[in-house]
């Protein structure tokens, strides 16, 4: 028997659905764009750090716009401006007590933040920001200094921060 | 009655009624205009009160008391130094009702009130205001004196142990803004968060 026949014998009905589907499965696979990094497509605007001194902290604002089909989730923040960089969100209860307001302000430390896709997320004064913990140099009005952001997906963003006090407006 | 006189009373009812109609027209398209409501924007508190009284030292070493400023507005906020993220917005945005308010700011004073004394001393307190405006005021008491002062302005205070803070804490706490008047009334609370525009709008209905 040729190897010719004996192949031809292989190709019988039972092996042409698995052959026709690796060969679709190799033909997709080359069509399909790579996977776009998350980071790597977000628009951030009006970012803006506060000034602070050596050794004190301050925060990082800004509107991050995830225009991808895909969710992005940022987890990290890195800088060499400060020791510790981390997503924080401060949160307000407020509620009327016997006729006075009482109301009451706490901050803590969020381990991931989701940019879903399409979606703003901002990042303002008395809700979420990016903590600078124990700086290691001032940070005055009119300097600028790098962050990095960190993605679930690996991506990352670099950013340009400029110290003002207050969002950049116009 | 007869004809005539019927004829003569409708008459008068329809003038009268005619009279009437013109007249309330008159009134209320072409009488003075009634005096809006002002809707303030924060809590406004509801009668106004006297402020309780404040006997701090300032970051100069000198004591200020709110009677010494009557005749002007007070905005008052507690808070602390090592606060991440709202205070030091909160003092932005005086600075920026300061600005909106032009010449008329004159007319008011912000005050800073830590609820860290033992960590916030005059001297840091003035490092920290003069980042912002050196006019304004950075307020301290001993825990002994502050304490009453944050009962009367029902101030809410909490410290919490953190690794990541330089300190080696946080403080939650109260984050109102009081708007005492020139007459040393409690008016109004703002909740951090109310655009400084809308503050400078009040502010210069009571100015």
């Amino acid at each position: 028997m040729t190897t010719m026949t004996a192949f031809l014998r292989m190709a019988d009905a039972r092996w042409l659905p698995v052959m026709a589907a690796l060969v679709m499965g190799m033909v997709l696979m080359s069509w399909a764009p790579v996977a776009a990094n998350g980071l790597d497509q977000v628009i951030v605007e009006g970012v803006w750090a506060r000034p602070a001194g050596a050794g004190e902290n301050s925060a990082i604002y800004f509107a991050i716009t995830n225009p991808g089909a895909e969710d992005v989730e940022l987890i990290g923040v890195e800088t060499d401006v400060a020791n510790i960089a981390e997503i924080h969100e401060t949160v307000m209860h407020m509620e009327m007590v016997e006729g006075r307001i009482s109301q009451e302000m706490h901050m803590h430390h969020i381990h991931s933040l989701l940019v879903p896709a399409g979606e703003t997320v901002k990042l303002q004064p008395g809700g979420l920001h990016l903590m600078l913990i124990g700086l290691k140099h001032d940070l005055e009005v009119g300097q600028t200094f790098m962050v990095r952001l960190l993605a679930a997906d690996g991506s990352a963003l670099n950013l340009e921060v400029p110290v003002s006090q207050g969002e950049p407006r116009g | 009655m007869t004809r005539t006189t019927k004829v003569r009373l409708g008459l008068v009812a329809a003038l009268t009624v005619v009279i009437a109609a013109l007249v309330w027209v008159g009134v209320t398209y072409l009488g003075p205009e009634p005096e809006p409501e002002v809707a303030y924007h924060g809590f406004v508190l509801e009668p106004p009160q006297p402020a309780p009284e404040l006997q701090l030292t300032d970051q100069h070493g000198r004591t200020f008391r709110l009677a010494d400023h009557r005749g002007r507005a007070v905005m008052l906020f507690f808070g602390y130094t090592n606060c991440p993220d709202v205070c030091p917005a909160t003092l932005i945005y005086y600075t920026r009702i300061k600005q909106e308010l032009g010449p008329l700011a004159d007319r008011i004073r912000f005050a800073f009130v830590t609820v860290d004394p033992e960590y916030d001393t005059p001297d840091r307190l003035r490092t920290f205001i003069d980042r912002f405006d050196p006019s304004f005021y950075g307020l301290w008491a001993s825990p002994a004196d502050l304490a009453p002062v944050l009962d009367a302005y029902g101030i809410y205070v909490e410290k919490v142990e953190n690794e990541h803070s330089p300190v080696g804490y946080w403080i939650n706490h109260t984050a109102l803004s009081f708007l005492i008047d020139k007459e040393g009334r409690l008016l109004i609370a703002y909740p951090f968060g109310v655009e400084p525009n809308d503050i400078a709008s009040d502010l210069r209905h009571i100015l």
